[in-house]
């Protein structure tokens, strides 16, 4: 069985890429915080370069992480919002806060830079959000997805569950405060082990809100090492191979010739999941 | 309560995945007043994570808005799991109780998690799960309870 090789550099690539966003407030909600000073707001967005204006997101990070960034900017203006539901839209199409942004940004299929995306503080979409993206849900939603891949890797939790409870903090904090070395410190307890591997923690997003796809993949193919060429020939074989569709990661094209597991290894996005967006290929 | 009607669909979605869905509404009446009832809409599906199955919930008032987990609390979930839940830490949530998208229709819905299935289930049978006993079990916890006509 092959063995994937951790790639540090690549890792650490794919751990700092950063999407610069411009966040616009929505003008049609009257807040009692933007009423009085609402106009000042925008002009001292517009000067200051560390406004909202200029954000820069983590791929890997999370909507309620940006909302806690938002909050730190109001406090300072002396504007305190309590309970409220932050939420946010990209043409008019709600954003799920429990995805990573990177995933989100390459979904919507938007090509800009700054990616522009507009806050809401009020009239909280339920019927197509999750309730409460406050930034322990987003911990609590992580942690899941952590556990799951777990599950699928190994066919037991027991890896994430063994961790102290100082360590499955760690994993969470190092991610919200961008601590590549203090992350890894961590989680290579949950990911090296190369003995006893099962599925490949995977999903699959094709476009028009299909739902999402995750399957069961072995890591290989009978002994021998599985190209991501093959996981998507077996799961979507009318478009695998063919020059209909690409998959995506991080913003990049892969090739299809990927080792599966040196993907899952190095591409994977902090819950240790392999994200793949499915765009139709322009030719 | 009136009897639980069951439909099986066989969704074929992208992919090529193949999940059975049932879907069983139960209008289960609560007396908060002589006039209102609470309507509980159950969905089970297959977790591709952990392989078992999930169910699925929400719970609409009688004017159709959906239930809040606190309602939910207060008029569904057995006060058993509600002492239980007072109790895990963020990473053990035995059967507790948590929202996520549908896998199949993509909106919110609660679910009871699935980490604890398999070794529950194992340990009544080391056969391949069967709905009706892993429902008897996981669905009395939300009110979402079998005729015993299913088991005859």
């Amino acid at each position: 069985m092959s063995v994937a090789v951790f790639d540090d550099i690549i890792s650490k690539k794919i751990w700092n890429g950063k999407l610069p966003i411009q966040i616009s407030l929505d003008p049609t909600e009257n807040h009692a915080f933007t009423e009085p000073i609402f106009v000042i707001l925008t002009l001292f967005f517009s000067y200051s370069c560390n406004s909202i204006d200029n954000m820069e997101a983590s791929r890997c990070s999370y909507l309620p992480l940006v909302s806690e960034q938002l909050l730190h900017i109001y406090n300072g203006l002396d504007i305190e919002i309590i309970n409220t539901e932050i939420w946010y839209d990209y043409e008019g199409e709600p954003l799920k806060w429990h995805y990573p942004i990177g995933l989100l940004y390459d979904m919507s299929g938007s090509k800009d830079r700054p990616w522009q995306i507009t806050v809401h503080f009020r009239n909280f979409p339920n019927e197509k959000l999750l309730k409460s993206p406050s930034v322990e849900a987003a911990q609590d939603m992580f942690m899941s997805m952590m556990k799951q891949a777990d599950f699928l890797r190994y066919g037991t939790t027991k890896r994430v569950m063994n961790l102290s409870k100082k360590d499955q903090s760690q994993l969470w904090e190092s991610l919200s405060l961008d601590r590549y070395d203090e992350y890894w410190n961590v989680n290579q307890y949950l990911i090296s082990d190369t003995d006893g591997l099962r599925y490949v923690p995977l999903r699959i997003y094709l476009p028009d809100q299909c739902p999402v796809i995750q399957e069961v993949v072995s890591f290989t193919n009978k002994g021998s090492s599985k190209l991501l060429g093959d996981v998507l020939n077996d799961i979507l074989p009318d478009l695998f191979p063919s020059n209909l569709a690409i998959p995506i990661t991080h913003g990049i094209q892969l090739p299809l010739d990927t080792p599966i597991d040196w993907a899952s290894q190095n591409l994977s996005f902090a819950d240790n999941f392999l994200h793949l967006i499915i765009c139709k290929s322009v030719s | 309560y009136l009897p639980i009607k069951k439909t099986y669909n066989n969704d074929v979605i992208e992919g090529e995945e193949e999940i059975l869905q049932e879907e069983i509404t139960d209008p289960a009446t609560v007396n908060t007043n002589a006039y209102s009832y609470l309507t509980m809409e159950y969905h089970i599906a297959y977790s591709p994570s952990y392989q078992v199955p999930v169910l699925y919930f929400n719970g609409y008032d009688s004017d159709g808005n959906v239930l809040s987990l606190d309602d939910l609390y207060q008029w569904i979930i057995s006060k058993e799991m509600q002492d239980n839940l007072k109790y895990s830490n963020r990473l053990s949530a035995q059967g507790s109780i948590s929202q996520e998208e549908h896998p199949i229709l993509g909106f919110p819905f609660y679910y009871i998690h699935p980490c604890e299935t398999q070794s529950m289930m194992r340990s009544i049978s080391h056969d391949i799960i069967n709905i009706k006993t892993w429902l008897s079990f996981i669905g009395p916890i939300i009110q979402c309870t079998l005729s015993h006509q299913l088991f005859i």
